[in-house]
């Protein structure tokens, strides 16, 4: 960089400085000459000296300042030569690095001297250049130069023209050219600047293309395009963009969209713009146009900034009709939403699983029953949901083989939800093959509640099972159509058929008994009303039973058939009979103690008589054989007779007669008794032994056996409930069993060895229990079912009078309002039981 | 009472066929002196005459009760045991009969054992 002289050195004005001069020295000899006179005024001498070194002094200071001055303008002048020098070498490089050519001509268009830069557009040397002219060089017919030569007149004028010059090897190139007029020193020329054009012509035609290219690009793309400036005008749009504004895309450049869209419309297009103004970044609009059709279509705009080199903003875009697209869209979506409705609307879960068993779609339900998210049930594997257990997974995997050998497979396994709870699901799985690839689904149902309510009515089928097992009747439950759905043991007893036989068969076929009473069946099936069958007799374990059968038809609404229960009521009619019977006796009990003793004196005549006779016929009695031997026979004769006649046998008949008939009446009068009136509270235990006494000393038992020889055992406990009694129908009581217990060990065949009665007293809870037992033979069932029966008897004819029992069954439960049972063991013997009401405790009242 | 005198024993009851029975029995054995009367009233003027030892009373009587009977006699001193001979079977010791005296092996049932009455006689007497 050349610096300027003129900065550094200020320019010398001689006037200036001369008048500087002249005013200092002045001021100086005025000064000094009264400065002198003051100081040395009485001495002349040193004024003289004073005046001497004044004047020295004055020419010093002259002389230091003619030096400065002169120094000074020694170096200004040399430093305008420097920068002269400089100034001329610039220019110099200036004119010759130009990169325009340079031409100084004659006003005439004459080349007076040219730059580098012209003899290497032209191709001529510096030489030939000067001996040209401009027209020559100019390629134009005519030359334009020349014109512009005689335009341009002195003293300054200036214009421009573009023409082609001509180089020397003929080629032309087209070039801007400057032409100045000047002055100089007198003389008058003008310079003509020449810029080569020709690289920017190249560049302005190559834009031209790009632009054209452009647009036969755009105009070519079926999508509308535009680019829109700051202020919303059209600078470029296709062809496009003008079929749906409904105009020459021509016309729509500088106008906006409001110019050709509704207003809505436009005003959602302009705040697109501003957004993408705004924020710079590309954005998607969806939005909605409006053809000159009327027809309103769905569109994406994709706008964009655009900042030209000028720094001007642009809205660049791209319309995509989406309208088809979308009226697919909306179709799949409501497919989609159609079919994933139907998923979840499945009962259970849905899964659907890849090769690598990785679950890939499910439905909605899966996600709300096991509280996975749909990120992590992508990532599931299948054995995933069963946990660490061998036995819930291996069952799993099974059923994948099955399902890749045959096709199907269904398991019940036990699936986990996120928490770790399991359920049990029944899971299918059927393989299928999309796009070549291998993936199984299936779906899931919860089934905990349904194998709960499954394991429940299994429970509660045996529980009735088992109900209708203990129950004592037959109970078979039938269809409609009449065949067998339920069939409990004892109708598999009473018929012979086995439940699994008769499960499904017509009643008549299974069970013979019922096979005339189809009817009664059909009309209760049809009628809807209970019919039953009565006394129906059926031989069981050697006896005639009885039976009551009835059909019930089922309540239940909707279901229809039939219960069918059979009775045993052997039992039933025969206490029915009994009742009757000791009703019978009751009312005959009335009138025998009113004929009682009409007809005891009668009998003990025949009794007594009796004895007398046999007294009378005794052989040993000296009375007798007085009056024999008075009448000419003997005692021995009269006995060798009656018992060739069997008259003793006859007497002994009458005797025994007599005894039943008395025995008779005696227990046909003890129904008709009224006790009420001495019940008192008694000492149970007291009664027993007294009994047990009475017992001893009968003579009626002494005939059969010894009861001295039974071994008693007495099992009393301490406190014994009080009961309310009357004494001596207790005492009754259980002298009639121990009679009963004595005779049948006695008549046992064979007799009972080692006779042994048990009684027990003890107290329960309420009442009074006292057992008598024996180690007899025991008593057959059909025996122990009669043994309160009023004359029912199993001993020999005389031995009993079959009331014993039932008086004491009467006694008991008539008269003292409690129960009596017999029963007898596997091994023999029997046991009766008397159950009395206990007294309430005062301290319990 | 004569030292050789058999015990006096007193049947009494309305029906014949019994008293004979009972009379023809007892004397079979020559231990005793047997009477007979077939009501109460007569029975107590036999007694008045002689007492008995042992009385056998039918409870169900025409006129006077078997019952007072054995009250009276009692009172009167006629008799010192009685047995009740009876045909009605409600006649079980009860405290009435207590009172008079009886015992459970003085009832008799009719058809009463001969050899059971007899016996009891002897074990009263002997007494």
């Amino acid at each position: 960089m050349i610096r300027n002289p003129d900065h550094d050195v200020h320019i010398v004005r001689p006037a200036r400085v001369v008048a500087l001069f002249t005013l200092a020295s002045a001021a100086w000899i005025a000064f000094s000459d009264r400065l002198a006179g003051a100081l040395f005024a009485d001495s002349p001498s040193s004024l003289i000296w004073a005046s001497t070194v004044k004047g020295w002094f004055y020419v010093a200071v002259v002389a230091v300042a003619l030096w400065l001055t002169l120094y000074r303008i020694n170096r200004q002048f040399m430093a305008q030569r420097r920068s002269l020098a400089a100034s001329e070498e610039r220019f110099r490089l200036l004119v010759e690095n130009a990169g325009d050519a340079i031409y100084l001509c004659a006003p005439d268009g004459a080349i007076v001297d040219v730059n580098p830069e012209a003899s290497r557009q032209t191709g001529h040397d510096r030489e030939g250049l000067v001996q040209m002219h401009m027209r020559d060089l100019d390629a134009a017919e005519p030359p334009a130069s020349l014109a512009a030569f005689g335009q341009i007149m002195p003293p300054t004028k200036r214009t421009s023209l573009e023409t082609d010059l001509r180089r020397k090897n003929g080629e032309t190139f087209p070039v801007e050219l400057s032409l100045v007029s000047l002055e100089t020193e007198g003389q008058a020329f003008v310079i003509g600047v020449a810029r080569d054009v020709s690289e920017r012509r190249r560049v302005e035609e190559q834009a031209k293309a790009a632009k054209e290219f452009l647009a036969s690009i755009i105009n070519t793309i079926p999508d509308p395009v535009f680019v829109k400036d700051r202020l919303g005008r059209f600078m470029l749009v296709n062809d496009a963009l003008g079929a749906v504004a409904g105009s020459p895309r021509q016309d729509l450049l500088g106008k906006r969209d409001a110019d050709f869209f509704p207003r809505d419309q436009a005003a959602a297009y302009e705040a697109g713009d501003a957004l993408v103004m705004q924020t710079g970044r590309i954005h998607d609009f969806e939005e909605t146009i409006t053809g000159p059709d009327g027809r309103t279509r769905d569109i994406i705009t994709k706008k964009s900034l655009f900042i030209d080199a000028g720094g001007e903003k642009h809205i660049v875009g791209v319309i995509r009709d989406i309208t088809e697209r979308k009226r697919i869209q909306d179709a799949m979506a409501r497919e989609k939403a159609f079919s994933e409705a139907v998923l979840d609307s499945v009962p259970g879960v849905l899964y659907l699983y890849d090769e690598n068993q990785r679950l890939v779609r499910w439905n909605k339900r899966l996600e709300t029953l096991t509280h996975y998210s749909a990120e992590e049930l992508g990532q599931m594997h299948l054995l995933d949901w069963f946990g660490e257990n061998a036995e819930d997974i291996t069952p799993v995997t099974e059923a994948m083989r099955r399902m890749e050998a045959e096709g199907y497979a269904a398991v019940e396994a036990r699936l986990r939800t996120k928490e770790g709870v399991a359920s049990l699901y029944y899971l299918t799985a059927v393989p299928l093959v999309i796009d070549g690839k291998r993936y199984f689904t299936g779906v899931g149902l919860d089934i905990t509640a349904r194998k709960l309510a499954e394991d429940e009515l299994v429970a509660s089928r045996s529980r009735i099972n088992s109900i209708l097992d203990s129950m004592p009747s037959a109970v078979i439950g039938l269809d409609e159509r009449g065949l067998v759905t339920h069939w409990n043991g004892y109708a598999a007893a009473l018929s012979g058929t086995s439940r699994s036989e008769a499960m499904g068969r017509p009643l008549a076929k299974v069970f013979p008994l019922m096979a005339p009473h189809g009817q009664a069946m059909e009309t209760a099936l049809t009628e809807r009303r209970p019919t039953q069958v009565e006394r129906m007799t059926v031989q069981q374990d050697g006896a005639t039973h009885l039976m009551d059968a009835e059909f019930y038809p089922l309540a239940t609404e909707g279901v229809s058939g039939v219960v069918l229960r059979i009775d045993d009521v052997t039992e039933r009619e025969r206490l029915r009979d009994m009742m009757v019977q000791t009703e019978k006796m009751l009312s005959m009990g009335g009138i025998a103690a009113g004929i009682a003793h009409e007809i005891n004196n009668p009998l003990g005549i025949v009794l007594q008589a009796t004895q007398n006779l046999v007294q009378r016929l005794r052989p040993d009695f000296a009375k007798n054989v007085e009056a024999a031997t008075a009448c000419g026979t003997d005692m021995e004769s009269i006995a060798a007779y009656m018992k060739a006649r069997k008259l003793d046998v006859f007497l002994a008949d009458i005797q025994d007669a007599a005894l039943r008939a008395s025995a008779t009446i005696r227990h046909m009068l003890d129904f008709s008794r009224k006790s009420e009136s001495r019940r008192k509270v008694c000492d149970m235990a007291a009664i027993i032994d007294k009994a047990l006494e009475l017992a001893s000393s009968d003579y009626d038992l002494k005939k059969s056996y010894d009861f001295k020889k039974i071994d008693i055992v007495r099992d009393f406990a301490d406190d014994l409930p009080a009961v309310d009694c009357t004494e001596i129908e207790m005492e009754q009581v259980f002298l009639n069993l121990l009679r009963n217990a004595a005779q049948a060990m006695a008549t046992a065949q064979p007799p009972t060895v080692g006779p042994r009665i048990v009684l027990r007293a003890y107290g329960q809870p309420g009442r009074l229990v006292v057992e008598v037992e024996d180690n007899g033979p025991g008593m057959p069932p059909e025996a122990l079912r009669r043994a309160f029966e009023p004359f029912y008897t199993t001993k020999p004819i005389g031995v009993g009078t079959g009331l014993g029992l039932s008086v004491s069954y009467f006694i008991v439960t008539r008269s003292h309002g409690g129960a009596m049972t017999a029963v007898s063991g596997p091994g023999g013997g029997v046991t009766f039981r008397i159950e009395l009401p206990a007294l309430e405790q005062p301290e319990a009242a | 009472v004569t030292p050789n005198a058999l015990p006096r024993l007193c049947v009494l009851d309305d029906e014949e066929g019994i008293r004979r029975q009972l009379v023809n029995f007892l004397e079979d054995f020559d231990e005793f002196e047997v009477i007979a009367a077939d009501s109460a009233e007569q029975a107590l003027r036999l007694l008045e005459e002689t007492p008995a030892a042992v009385s056998l009373v039918d409870v169900r009587l025409p006129g006077s009760h078997g019952l007072d009977f054995i009250l009276q006699a009692r009172q009167r001193g006629l008799c010192r045991h009685f047995l009740l001979h009876t045909g009605s079977l409600d006649m079980d010791l009860s405290p009435e009969l207590e009172a008079l005296g009886l015992s459970a092996q003085d009832i008799f049932h009719k058809p009463a054992d001969l050899a059971a009455l007899l016996e009891r006689i002897r074990a009263l007497l002997k007494s």
